[in-house]
């Protein structure tokens, strides 16, 4: 068995000497495409958390109808404080709200003028998606004032929700595109070597070895050149990330990248560009075969 | 009651996909152990009748039988079962020329999956009994017709096969060389082999006395007994 599965691992080598210059061309386009959709990846990753931590920046003011009692207030905040997307609710009474904005503009705010402002909440949201559908619920209680709308950065959260829905497209699309490109390389490089080693195939099925000796070594070489392919992506993204983090070294103020993941990243870069590399070869060898 | 036929061919017809016919309603019964010729001129059917056998042609109507199976039985799946046990020894000889005579052997049975000790233990037999033990390290690009067609019969042998299909195996050798090869040919034939000989050859035939069955347009001319 294990002088078997040797013969059949040489065979794949020897056709990827023999083939060097398509072996070479398919594993960089593959390791370019895993690159590019790796580092697209990574910078959404990044992107995302940056948003998600952004998310808690934005802020909502809702306002309160006069008269309403601190026991109710409270159980306001808590039904809001229980709505999807909502990370936290402050209660921001009208006195203290006051006293800020004396304080912020003293000369505007003259002495002896009555207190204009109403008891107000400060909700922080979780998800920016939700930021529609808190304003509605919110409004909707009967504790909140219609005559003093909610107040929130509406356009902004929205410019940051699109610009991660455009990255998520852009990867998605991209990566995708790449991914066939590399695919073909692989294809062709298989068709090749099925091309360059007709001889060899016919002599083997001519003397009685099974499809599966004549085929696998063919898949095996698909699958060597997606593995290689992701281990070079892996490479490609470590090599940036350290010369990103050099340059960013400079810059105290922009911090530290996160540390880079090799070991996950050479799983699923190498995992991804194996099995693509197997179907490839495996739909390559699908039609010369059966002709 | 007569012996079941070892290969039967019945009203068999090919047909190219050029739509030439490439046999014509032959019938013809085989039995273990024979020595056939089938001669003709080219196109006569001779190597198709081969290629039915190894499965390299299918037929289109018609039964081709080998020890009682039908041959259109066997899938792409399974024609390594059916493939052992013949040895082919092809035309155009088929030897990989990056691979010396010792190698060429040794790969056909690495690829049936014979172990190294196997490999190690049967080539220098396979070349003995072919008489090109002598040249086991040479390329076959340095090697004569006759040492050529030697190896491709050795490699033939590697699954100890009871049927041998040789296509026009003296096709580019001298009479001198021609006469060795079908010498080595009779020889596995009296060794019990079946041997199915494709060629046009005639003068070495002749110092034969085998069985010729001559071929014209894909049909049968003449069945002459050896």
């Amino acid at each position: 068995m294990v002088d078997r599965i040797a013969f059949i691992f040489v065979e794949a080598l020897q056709a990827m000497r023999r083939n060097v210059t398509m072996s070479i061309a398919a594993i960089s386009t593959c390791g370019l495409a895993l690159f590019l959709l790796g580092g697209i990846s990574l910078v959404y990753v990044a992107l995302d958390s940056w948003g998600q931590s952004l998310s808690g920046k934005f802020e909502m003011r809702a306002y309160l109808k006069d008269g309403v009692k601190p026991p109710e207030i409270s159980k306001v905040a808590g039904e809001i404080r229980s709505m999807p997307g909502v990370k936290a609710v402050f209660w921001i009474p009208r006195d203290k709200a006051w006293e800020r904005e004396k304080v912020k503009y003293p000369k505007e705010v003259s002495q002896g003028l009555e207190n204009p402002l109403p008891d107000a909440f400060k909700i922080v949201l979780s998800d920016l998606n939700q930021a529609d559908a808190v304003e509605q619920s919110v409004q909707r209680l009967p504790q909140m004032d219609p005559q003093n709308p909610i107040q929130y950065l509406k356009a902004e959260q929205e410019l940051v929700e699109q610009s991660r829905s455009f990255l998520r497209w852009l990867a998605g699309s991209l990566g995708a595109l790449l991914l066939l490109t590399a695919g073909v390389l692989i294809y062709n490089a298989i068709r090749m070597t099925v091309f360059s080693r007709r001889k060899e195939a016919r002599i083997m099925r001519l003397v009685g070895a099974s499809l599966f000796t004549v085929r696998v070594p063919y898949m095996i070489e698909g699958t060597l050149h997606g593995l290689a392919g992701g281990a070079l992506a892996c490479f490609l993204l470590w090599a940036c990330q350290l010369s990103l983090q050099n340059r960013l070294e400079a810059f105290t103020a922009l911090g530290q990248l996160p540390p880079f993941p090799a070991g996950a990243a050479f799983l699923v870069l190498g995992g991804i560009g194996a099995l693509y590399g197997f179907l490839a070869s495996w739909i390559a060898l699908w039609v010369p075969m059966k002709s | 009651m007569p012996a079941r036929p070892y290969i039967e061919y019945r009203d068999v017809h090919v047909v190219y996909s050029n739509g030439v016919k490439g046999l014509d309603g032959v019938s013809l019964q085989i039995q273990r152990g024979e020595f056939v010729f089938f001669v003709g001129e080219t196109g006569a059917g001779k190597s198709t009748l081969l290629k039915l056998l190894s499965r390299e042609q299918h037929h289109c109507e018609g039964e081709v039988r080998l020890d009682g199976q039908e041959l259109s039985d066997f899938s792409e799946y399974n024609l390594h079962r059916l493939r052992r046990q013949m040895g082919v020894a092809p035309q155009d000889y088929d030897l990989l020329p990056n691979k010396t005579v010792w190698e060429n052997v040794a790969y056909a049975l690495r690829a049936v999956g014979r172990s190294r000790r196997e490999v190690f233990d049967r080539v220098p037999k396979i070349l003995l009994q072919v008489n090109v033990a002598h040249r086991a390290d040479a390329f076959p690009s340095q090697l004569s017709g006759g040492e050529k067609q030697r190896v491709v019969i050795g490699r033939a042998l590697i699954n100890e096969p009871p049927l041998l299909l040789a296509d026009e195996p003296t096709g580019n050798l001298d009479a001198a060389q021609s006469e060795e090869i079908m010498r080595l040919l009779a020889d596995l034939n009296a060794r019990g082999t079946t041997v199915l000989v494709a060629s046009h050859d005639l003068p070495t035939m002749e110092k034969f006395s085998k069985r010729i069955v001559c071929l014209e347009r894909g049909k049968i001319k003449e069945d002459l007994g050896g």
